[in-house]
């Protein structure tokens, strides 16, 4: 099993963005303009893709971390 | 022009609060992520080669005893007495293999040291354009945010929506103009400090 406090972060990662994309809809709804369509992509368009990158990163450091473990603990020790 | 409408300040000011909620979740996550791997490589790095060490010293040890103790009593056969060699004989094997895991491990400890490195230095590629936009972009586009609410919420002070309520600000042109102003101000590159004039 993957290192659980890392994979954590991860799914907090992922539903933190989908709150802030549920607010920016909420928003949507009463700010649809030029206005709008800037702030979107300077400020928020960009976060979903490093989101993305990060998760896909905590996984992979999540697997390797809980393989050093498994490698070089004592089967005393897992248990 | 535009038909640019920004229809409530409230849901400007939510927005600017998820968007702190955010970037506290991803600083948390991250910072999280980053204790975990401090804590692995300081036990790998530090506790585990003396660990290994130690404990291929004391399996040794207890191969050693095994090999003494089967040898003792093959040395007591005669021809009346067969004691039984099974079992010292399986002590010795679990012996022998505790001690090969051992060695094995203290092989692997050193191999995870480069190669955990090497991974951290892969997950920190990974995660940097999100510490970057926690850290600097969300606070940049929080604080664009509260200027544009500001901005609208003195247009309101002299100019109050007409028979909305308080909170809910139906775009107008004037409004539209304040908030684009706003991120006019925000792209436009700094200029440079004027030269000072020669006395």
């Amino acid at each position: 099993m993957a290192n659980a406090k890392v994979l954590a972060g991860a799914t907090r990662l992922k539903q933190t963005i989908r709150i802030l994309n549920d607010h920016w809809l909420l928003a949507e709804e009463s700010w649809s303009d030029v206005v709008r369509r800037r702030f979107e992509d300077a400020h928020l368009a960009p976060l979903s893709p490093a989101v993305d990158a990060a998760v896909v990163g905590m996984q992979k450091l999540a697997e390797v971390l809980d393989q050093v473990r498994r490698d070089c603990s004592d089967r005393s020790e897992l248990s | 022009m535009s038909q640019a409408e920004v229809h409530s300040i409230d849901a400007l000011r939510d927005l600017r609060a998820a968007l702190a909620v955010y970037g506290e979740d991803v600083l948390a996550a991250l910072g999280a992520a980053d204790a975990e791997i401090r804590r692995t490589v300081q036990w790998l790095q530090q506790d585990r080669p003396y660990f290994w060490q130690e404990q291929i010293k004391r399996r040794r040890e207890r191969v050693a005893t095994a090999k003494a103790d089967l040898f003792r009593l093959r040395l007591q056969k005669t021809p009346e007495h067969h004691p039984s060699l099974a079992e010292p004989k399986e002590r010795l094997r679990l012996a022998e293999a505790a001690l090969q895991d051992a060695e094995r491990r203290l092989m692997l400890t050193r191999k995870w040291q480069p190669a955990l490195q090497q991974a951290v230095i892969e997950y920190h590629g990974a995660v940097q354009r999100l510490k970057d936009a926690a850290s600097a972009d969300v606070p940049r586009a929080m604080a664009l945010l509260t200027r544009i609410v500001e901005a609208l919420e003195a247009y309101l002070q002299v100019q109050p929506p007409d028979g909305r309520g308080s909170g809910i600000a139906r775009a107008t042109p004037e409004m539209e103009s304040i908030a684009r102003d706003v991120l006019d101000r925000e792209a436009a590159p700094a200029s440079p400090p004027a030269p000072e004039e020669a006395p």
